[in-house]
């Protein structure tokens, strides 16, 4: 049995190293930023490489070290991503919700650097996918009304109604700059 | 009247595994031997009985924040109403009865989930019972409608006890992210752990893993026979491993998500969490349907009542993915996987090698599709029409910002803001078309192993057993969802089901689970390998202390229970 195991992990780790080397090879083909990248990674702590450098080497299988290893240490793939002030404003615009601190900005600095792996992998000629039932016909119901009458129960939700209507503030006013935005939000460092 | 066989369905829940508590007869441990209502030291137990034991279980483990609300008066009319049936349908012999009135409704047990307790996750609409999602946002939202699934479960008499604790809006991986607090491993107070050198009860408690840790803590203390959670990545199967569960995640589309508050619509499937393989086939057998009010539901494929007791796994071809052997695999998770893929090659199932090769890819992937349709998810949340509305009255605008603001923990609104710069204009190929497109490949790959001719995939469900709390929170929210949901979030990029089953303790005392994956609509297969292997693995069952109320001194934190106001 202990034996058995033995084969199974090894043939494990053998045939990670192949897919490891394999990819390696593929990467040297590309541009060489990512062949740049591709080193880096190697060097550092998983993330797009294949598993196996990081199984194989003395960090890579303790208990202790599980808790760093895994894409905690991503490596920019097109060099550090900035997020400008104008695109930050941007974005609380579209979003309506503000990133409160520079931490905020940070995390969204370190949230694009995560998604640019994406750009080691080839999808040419692959179509994107939105659902995993695009292939079959889904259930349609008959186009008339079921149910209603239920005017009453969704306005007692909330928190402002008049006369069977919600009740919003004055519209078509763009949010204060940035300066002054700070003031309407409670707690938000800017 | 009920026929003998009819009967021997309705009991069936819980009765799987074999997995009772050991011990003596404090209420706690009494509860888990009569797991259902089923002879029990020498007598039945009765609708009413079982969710009196259930709701005492519950507030004995207060400390472990798994509830956030319970229902007790709702649940012990649902129970006297179970019992009615009961008795009416002579299902039950001579239990003690503490209801005199026995007029209405006449009628006979519904099936066999009637009188069971089951809790849900504060993320499904409960209809008059608040319903959260961990979140200021959705404090003091009581819902005018029940989710499908739910309505499903009340519909078979099956009684709630509660809605339990999750990360805010189910996001994150460890039940640590919500506004009510961390959820507590049971795990971490039963003698399996605490009696091992070094242990402090104080600080070394263990996380439950996430975002449905109030759900899995709940099955695992005794409190519940079974709960909802949902899985958007892996949100029902992680917890589940964590808390030495069997942990279902269904087919997409195999049950409605009709009152489920959206996380990612695209892969959101409610998932299932119990004790046993059993469990988890009768509470898919009564969920599955098609549902006029989601049409994202496809009809259900033909289904045993139940799984068989003796399984034949002799033609059953399984594959270990090459690529799931991660950096940061634990030895001895490592360890397990041998030695269950060992198993099965005893079993006579043929056990080989298979690659998923962009396994590596699906994490980032993941990221990107999460965050995107959270962003448009989440902008529901104005202020408006229901849930937090912020005293700022200047402009609309200015309104809807003020609310999200005030309503909206870090972890939620950094998704919102990742996700919008992924859905910007200039973007919108670059990461959200290109995550799709990967998404496409993940897809592919696992299309490709089960057309080959594997009928299940074998891999680990977690890299390693539960990390104490305190070690847990040294890295955020998005990294740590990036390492927990490694292995669980490929299954929901292609739709599969996915099972996740206790295999050890580990060299700490806590559970290391693995975790099976089908092909689609295959759910039942799963459960039935799932079952052969519980079989022979014997998963011990959890050894709470007698005295739960000394864990929860030496824990050093008040219960927090909140009852509903029904």
């Amino acid at each position: 049995m202990k034996e058995r195991q033995l084969r199974y992990r090894s043939c494990l780790i053998k045939s990670c190293s192949a897919v490891c080397a394999c990819e390696l090879y593929g990467f040297a083909c590309l541009q060489f930023y990512v062949y740049m990248l591709t080193f880096l990674y190697s060097r550092g702590c998983g993330g797009a490489v294949g598993w196996s450098a990081v199984l194989l080497s003395p960090v890579g299988l303790g208990f202790e070290s599980r808790l760093g290893c895994l894409a905690t240490d991503w490596r920019p793939v097109l060099g550090p991503t900035k997020v400008p002030p104008d695109l930050v404003d941007k974005l609380e615009r579209l979003a309506l919700l503000d990133f409160r601190n520079q931490d905020g900005v940070d995390c969204l600095e370190k949230a694009i650097r995560f998604a640019d792996q994406l750009h080691v992998v080839n999808t040419n000629g692959v179509e994107p996918m939105d659902s995993v039932l695009e292939d079959r016909a889904l259930f349609l119901r008959e186009d008339h009304v079921e149910e209603g009458d239920c005017a009453e129960a969704l306005l007692r939700l909330s928190k402002n109604t008049l006369e069977g209507y919600f009740v919003a503030p004055p519209g078509n006013i763009p949010l204060p700059e940035r300066e002054d935005r700070a003031a309407l939000l409670k707690h938000s460092e800017f | 009247m009920v026929s003998p066989g009819q009967r021997q369905r309705h009991l069936d829940l819980g009765t799987g595994g074999g997995r009772g508590c050991e011990g003596a007869s404090s209420g706690a441990v009494c509860l888990c031997l009569c797991r259902c209502p089923r002879p029990c030291g020498g007598g039945r137990v009765s609708p009413t009985e079982l969710c009196t034991r259930c709701l005492e279980q519950v507030k004995r483990t207060g400390f472990l924040n798994a509830f956030v609300t319970v229902t007790e008066e709702q649940a012990l009319r649902q129970a006297s109403e179970a019992e009615r049936r009961f008795l009416e349908g002579r299902s039950l012999t001579a239990s003690p009865l503490t209801h005199r009135d026995r007029s209405p409704p006449p009628g006979k047990p519904r099936g066999p989930l009637d009188g069971i307790p089951f809790s849900v996750k504060d993320n499904f609409c409960t209809e008059n019972i608040e319903t959260t999602c961990a979140s200021h946002m959705l404090k003091g939202y009581f819902p005018p409608y029940t989710a499908t699934v739910v309505q499903k479960l009340l519909d078979q008499g099956a009684v709630l006890i509660g809605k339990t604790n999750l990360d805010e809006f189910a996001m994150g991986a460890g039940s640590t992210d919500g506004v009510f607090g961390p959820v507590r491993n049971p795990w971490s107070y039963s003698a399996q752990y605490r009696e091992r050198p070094g242990v402090d009860p104080r600080s070394d408690w263990v996380i439950t893993g996430g975002s449905s840790g109030g759900s899995a803590a709940a099955v695992a203390s005794l409190g519940s026979f079974l709960a909802l959670g949902s899985d958007s990545g892996g949100s029902t199967r992680n917890p589940g491993a964590l808390c030495g569960l069997v942990a279902l995640k269904p087919t997409y589309g195999l049950l409605s998500r009709h009152g489920l508050i959206p996380l990612v619509n695209s892969m959101d499937v409610p998932g299932i969490l119990v004790r046993s393989a059993d469990d988890a086939a009768t509470a898919l057998g009564v969920l599955r349907g098609l549902d006029v009010r989601d049409s994202t539901t496809i009809p259900p494929p033909a289904a045993p009542p139940h799984l068989p007791d003796d399984i034949d796994i002799a033609r059953i071809r399984v594959g270990i993915p090459k690529e799931y052997h991660a950096p940061g695999l634990s030895a001895e998770t490592l360890c397990q996987w041998g030695r269950v893929a060992d198993l099965l090659e005893r079993g006579g199932a043929s056990v080989e090698q298979v690659s998923l090769p962009h396994t590596q890819h699906s994490i980032v992937c993941y990221h990107v599709l999460c965050t995107a349709e959270v962003a448009s998810n989440m902008a529901r949340f104005d202020g408006l029409q229901y849930g937090h509305r912020s005293e700022v009255n200047d402009s609309t605008e200015a309104l809807y910002a003020a609310t999200c603001h005030e309503g909206f923990n870090d972890v939620v609104r950094r998704r919102i803001l990742a996700g919008n710069y992924f859905l910007l204009k200039r973007n919108y190929e670059r990461y959200f078309m290109k995550a799709q497109k990967v998404r496409r490949l993940i897809a592919q790959d696992f299309a490709r192993v089960f057309r080959d001719g594997v009928d299940v995939l074998l891999t680990p469900t977690t890299l390693g057993d539960a990390v104490r709390y305190c070690d847990f929170i040294q890295e955020d929210n998005r990294t740590r969802s990036a390492q927990e949901d490694v292995f669980t979030q490929p299954v929901n990029m292609a739709g599969l089901p996915a099972v996740t089953v206790p295999t050890a303790l580990s060299s700490r005392g806590l559970p290391i689970s693995l975790q099976l994956i089908g092909r689609a609509s295959h759910d039942w297969q799963l459960l039935g390998v799932a079952k052969w292997l519980e079989q022979r693995l014997e998963f011990p069952a959890i050894q709470l202390p007698q005295d739960v109320s000394q864990a929860e001194r030496e824990a050093g934190v008040p219960g927090r229970v909140r009852t509903s106001v029904l």
